[in-house]
């Protein structure tokens, strides 16, 4: 593809984007991304998965738009609790708060929120040029993957999760285990035999991806933050618009910490597992060391707040690489997208960009749009947000429940599937109390079928050779790779462990 | 797995019972499986995969029970007193409440019933705002989901309303 080829594509993307329809759904997407964000208590894979079933009636289109709006708004989001309230609203924006909170304490608070947001637009959109230009020709890399090769790139892209999320590899691999399990209920793939139904017939369908998801992201949070009371204090500070513009010495400080972040989240949030957080934490590390001023971290330093906040951002559009090129989600928000597009009967994957442009280039081209929109509600509504916050809270629990309930049932028509939510929520509140981490529990029930699937053939191909997965070379690749990201973590913990006990 | 060595076996609850948890799945995965083929026509049938996971779980189990009960787990356990668990539990039960009447009492009177006693005993708020919240929030829901999205939801006891 040239270069002229995507720039047509794009132009293509930006009229499907730039509908009414879709405009308003970006809207919609890009601020309940922003509130979710900026509330504690619900995550951006929580909002989705409520949301999701919501979207149905949009199509394939409209409802990633407000999805992927979603996804990236909460970036923005969290980072106004972070500095006016010291409580993060996102995993994410936990870094923001070191630098962020301080410099609202010291009257700058607008400044930290204005280049908070400048430095996500700038972030976000780097993020979509980088989605252009490595998505294609990843895509067509794919095209060449066979059933081995599929299966292995599964199971390396689970590995991954696992090396990412929580601090130990075992649990990592068990909560992976449990989401293929979920995955292995109902009719056979192959043969339609009954398989693990106990005799309900609800069953014979298999377990829903979405109940599982909403209950463990959307729910299971929600009933943890009942354990205690929380509450906020808000730093009374003027954060109008021009008092969140940053001068140009704050701008001209910024700007490198905000290109290195840009780099550093888009490269960690192709990789699955690792996403905005993980980003954020890096950027913050990498700029304490390259500061002239390492001490001043902590304690109000901008770079603090610019690096982290663009890095979170640019991890976005890098999750969308794997999720639209290749079929593979990075994170639950990114499940939940590639879960719509299953549900309106596209075929995630390296042949999207083919069969669907107008899905593909139309998601791009909001991606840019919302990015706008975003920058613009993130500098001049602050503290319209900030009241809103402060009133819907008292109500969150009980609309989330009731969100999660109506949109569970409008999936299929089906109380069983609100019952397998709540089932879900309990079991999700369980994990988290064990340390058990769920976003792998997550991949698995959505990765599970095609990854058995995969295997399947690829055995059937070779007369029931498992070699067959080492012979072929991508293949033996995927899983030497599998193989680092599961030991290598183990064996870089032992090695920083050893000098602490010498 | 933490290396970090502790001080010899000590008995750990949670470990305890989320290791038994998966030890029944595994229990599960061979036992409900047991009827279908692990090859069929020279390819792998349904009952691989259960299998092949149920290996995998049990291994991963055991180094986990090794991991928690001899070495000091990094696992950031942190269980609620039973007094901090009563809200959780509370809320908990009006969703169970919820599904229960979903079909039976109809979508509206069911969410009303469930708002009002989550803010009322949970929320701790006043017997009117709860009340009003409440029929606030049957309604919208309602007309967001029935009105506005096209979702048929069940009726109930209102099943003789014909504009519902």
């Amino acid at each position: 593809m040239t270069r002229l080829d995507t720039l047509q594509l794009l132009f293509q993307g930006f009229s499907v984007a730039l509908t009414f329809e879709n405009l308003l759904l970006c809207a919609i997407g890009v601020i309940t991304g922003t509130l979710v964000g900026a509330l504690p208590g619900i995550g951006s894979a929580g909002a989705c998965a409520i949301l999701l079933p919501a979207t149905f009636k949009l199509g394939p289109v409209g409802s990633l738009i407000m999805l992927s709006g979603i996804f990236y708004g909460t970036q923005y989001g969290g980072t106004i609790t972070s500095v006016l309230m010291k409580v993060p609203g996102e995993s994410a924006s936990v870094v923001t708060m070191f630098d962020g909170h301080p410099l609202a304490q010291q009257g700058r608070a607008g400044i930290a929120l204005g280049l908070a947001a400048i430095g996500s637009f700038f972030g976000g959109t780097l993020s979509i040029v980088g989605l252009m230009t490595l998505g294609p020709p990843l895509a067509d890399m794919a095209l060449m993957f066979g059933p081995p090769e599929y299966f292995s790139l599964m199971v390396f892209s689970l590995s991954l999760v696992c090396a990412f999320t929580g601090q130990s590899i075992v649990r990592g691999l068990m909560a992976t285990c449990f989401g293929l399990v979920l995955a292995m209920v109902g009719q056979d793939i192959m043969t339609g035999q009954p398989r693990l139904t106990f005799g309900l017939q609800q069953l014979l369908d298999g377990i829903e991806f979405l109940p599982v998801a909403v209950g463990m992201f959307g729910l299971s949070e929600t009933i943890e933050s009942f354990e205690e009371d929380q509450t906020m204090e808000i730093i009374k500070a003027d954060v109008g618009f021009f008092k969140c513009l940053p001068t140009l010495r704050d701008l001209r400080e910024s700007i490198w910490p905000m290109i290195r972040g840009t780099i550093i989240g888009f490269f960690i949030g192709i990789f699955p597992g690792a996403g905005p957080t993980i980003s954020s934490f890096l950027s913050y590390g990498i700029e304490q060391r390259v500061s002239k001023h390492p001490e001043q971290f902590g304690k109000g330093a901008l770079a603090g707040v610019a690096g982290p906040e663009t890095a979170n951002n640019a991890a976005t559009g890098g999750a969308m690489v794997p999720m639209l090129s290749l079929g593979l989600p990075s994170s639950p928000s990114t499940a939940l997208m590639l879960a719509a597009l299953i549900m309106f009967g596209l075929k995630p994957g390296p042949t999207l960009f083919r069969e669907a442009p107008q899905v593909v280039w139309g998601l791009i081209g909001s991606m840019y749009v919302g990015n706008v929109m975003l920058v613009i509600i993130n500098i001049a509504c602050i503290p319209l947000i900030v009241l809103f916050m402060d009133r819907i809270r008292a109500y969150l629990p009980l609309s989330i429940l009731l969100l999660s309930a109506f949109g569970v049932y409008s999936y299929r028509n089906s109380v069983f599937d609100v019952g397998i939510m709540l089932l879900f929520a309990l079991v999700g509140y369980g994990m988290r109390k064990v340390d058990f981490p769920q976003a792998p529990v997550i991949l698995g029930v959505l990765l599970g079928g095609t990854a058995e699937g995969s295997l399947r053939q690829a055995l059937v191909i070779s007369d029931g050779n498992p070699l067959v997965l080492v012979t072929h070379p991508i293949s033996a690749i995927f899983l030497g790779l599998t193989v680092v990201s599961l030991f290598l973590p183990v064996l870089l913990r032992r090695k920083k462990i050893k000098p602490q006990e010498e | 797995m933490n290396s970090e060595k502790g001080d010899g076996f000590r008995l750990k609850i949670p470990q305890l019972v989320a290791g038994l948890f998966i030890w029944a799945m595994v229990g599960c995965l061979i036992w409900f499986t047991r009827d279908l083929p692990y090859f069929q026509e020279g390819a792998p049938g349904p009952r691989f995969m259960p299998v092949v996971l149920a290996i995998f779980l049990g291994i991963l189990n055991t180094l986990y029970w090794i991991d928690a009960f001899f070495f000091r787990s990094q696992a950031k356990i942190t269980l609620p007193r039973p007094s901090q668990l009563i809200r959780p539990a509370g809320f908990a039960l009006i969703g169970l409440f919820m599904i229960l009447l979903w079909e039976r009492l109809g979508v509206v009177p069911t969410v009303l019933v469930s708002s009002f006693l989550e803010l009322k005993l949970i929320e701790k708020y006043s017997w009117t705002r709860s009340l009003l919240v409440g029929l606030l929030l049957s309604l919208s829901t309602w007309a967001l989901f029935q009105l506005l999205l096209g979702i048929p939801l069940p009726k109930g006891v209102f099943e003789w309303l014909p504009f519902l």
